[in-house]
């Protein structure tokens, strides 16, 4: 009788302490540190900051002034910024603008012209996301094709400037010219996580917060809205998606989307209408997602080469590909 | 002396129940379908929220120049002081992830889930 009530007793305290190990297990996944998160309307878009740690200050203002401040300076929209100079056609000295269009430059060579930055006239005429979106004349796209070009961009040094009638727009890289610049704030001081969205261009820097020590970043599925493509598994790294749903209008049941080839003038036209490339550098996640958008999965995979970078590609119907060392789940 | 024998129905139950809530802790979370909530911003800040299933009837929210209707089936900018009037244009914002923001305003609407996500972030 004593006996069968002390293995009574083992088995209360075992289950007891499988409930509090269980619990224990459920909480250590989720938490490492406290977190705290801001979300504001920059650069024309959403952005979210989740910063962990113990000791957090404040961080996250500091990080929207960053943001702002970077608005003010590369977009075109935004008078006496930097950019809104030089498409006036003034000469100017800014290391930021001459360090991004240096990159865009490169992009531009390794494309033949199809990513460039000097599509802002291209882009006015579409309008696409815009106000008044329409399908431009034939006449009007050639006329808008002869100011691209991203030869007619001078650089030196820190110095720009540009041919006449030749604007640029850096909204295709600007969301991860904003990341790379967070990065550089959080690596100056002790936070050991964040996890950064700019208008959906990620960063994801230092410590996963959760036990898996891998951040998670989900891709947007380009067809239904809402949905999930996939989950990332990553360490740290900057995460760029451009499809042809995001901004597009619908005309006679054809899709013009916001992503043009500088090269025809139109809406990029391959066999993808999703591209994530997921790399060490924000400004380059970017410009490679939109390049590969516009190139095509086969012409992309010498480029994601080059940069060392990985990617998900996901065709016309459907089928998705992974390239490059990451951990796609889908 | 049969063990087996001594220990009382009271016992079995008692560990079966203590197995059983445990198990409980991971499995009803994951059953019940997903919570969705809504949140606006303003300059940063959140302004208003509130779950969907928790709204019984219409109502309407003044952020800064922008009016926002909310009902259990989303949020949509009804009304906006700005120029281009692209966050009326997008219409009603249901699904998870679904956000829209007026830019001019500085007021953002995002619908998210009410629980946690399952990841860090979404790349679009």
């Amino acid at each position: 009788m004593r006996n069968s009530k002390k293995v009574v007793g083992i088995i209360l305290i075992f289950a007891c302490l499988s409930a509090i190990v269980l619990s224990a297990l459920y909480s250590r996944k989720h938490e490492k540190y406290p977190a705290e998160e801001k979300l504001f309307v920059a650069m024309d878009t959403i952005v979210t900051a989740k910063l962990y740690g113990e000791e957090l200050k404040d961080d996250l203002e500091k990080i929207q002034g960053i943001v702002n401040s970077l608005e003010m300076t590369v977009s075109r929209f935004r008078e006496d910024s930097a950019v809104a100079r030089l498409n006036a056609g003034e000469d100017i000295e800014n290391k930021t603008v001459a360090s991004a269009a240096k990159t865009c430059i490169e992009i531009s060579e390794a494309t033949d012209g199809r990513f460039d930055i000097t599509v802002a006239e291209l882009s006015d005429l579409w309008d696409i996301g815009g106000e008044e979106p329409r399908i431009p004349e034939k006449e009007e796209i050639a006329s808008a094709v002869q100011k691209t070009g991203y030869e007619n961009i001078v650089l030196e040094g820190d110095a720009l400037k540009l041919r006449e009638g030749v604007r640029v727009d850096f909204g295709a890289v600007g969301k991860g010219m904003a990341c790379d610049t967070i990065k550089t704030y959080l690596s100056m001081t002790d936070i050991p996580g964040a996890v950064v969205s700019v208008g959906g261009s990620i960063l994801a820097y230092g410590t996963s917060n959760a036990a898996q020590d891998k951040w998670q970043i989900a891709i947007a599925h380009p067809r239904n809205e809402g949905e999930l493509l996939g989950v990332l598994k990553l360490e740290e790294g900057f995460v760029s998606t451009s499809g042809d749903y995001e901004r597009y209008f619908e005309q006679d049941g054809k899709r013009y989307h916001h992503i043009l080839d500088a090269g025809t003038g139109y809406p990029a036209e391959s066999d993808l209408i999703s591209v994530t490339v997921i790399c060490d550098s924000g400004i380059l996640s970017d410009a490679l997602s939109t390049a590969c958008f516009i190139l095509g999965k086969q012409q992309s995979l010498p480029l994601i080469e080059k940069y060392g970078a990985s990617a998900v590609f996901v065709d016309k119907d459907m089928n998705i590909s992974v390239v490059g060392d990451v951990d796609f789940e889908y | 002396m049969n063990i087996k024998s001594e220990i009382k129905k009271g016992d079995i139950i008692l560990i079966v129940s203590i197995l059983l809530l445990s198990a409980a802790f991971f499995i009803v979370p994951a059953l019940g379908s997903e919570s969705l909530e809504v949140k606006i911003y303003h300059q940063g800040e959140v302004v208003h929220r509130a779950v969907l299933s928790d709204v019984a009837e219409e109502y309407t929210i003044q952020a800064a120049g922008c009016r926002i209707a909310i009902s259990s089936s989303g949020a949509v900018f009804e009304e906006s002081l700005c120029s281009d009037g692209l966050c009326v244009k997008a219409g009603m914002l249901t699904k998870k992830g679904d956000s829209m923001a007026c830019v001019p305003q500085k007021v953002a609407v995002v619908i998210d889930s009410a629980e946690e996500a399952g990841y860090d972030g979404i790349a679009y």
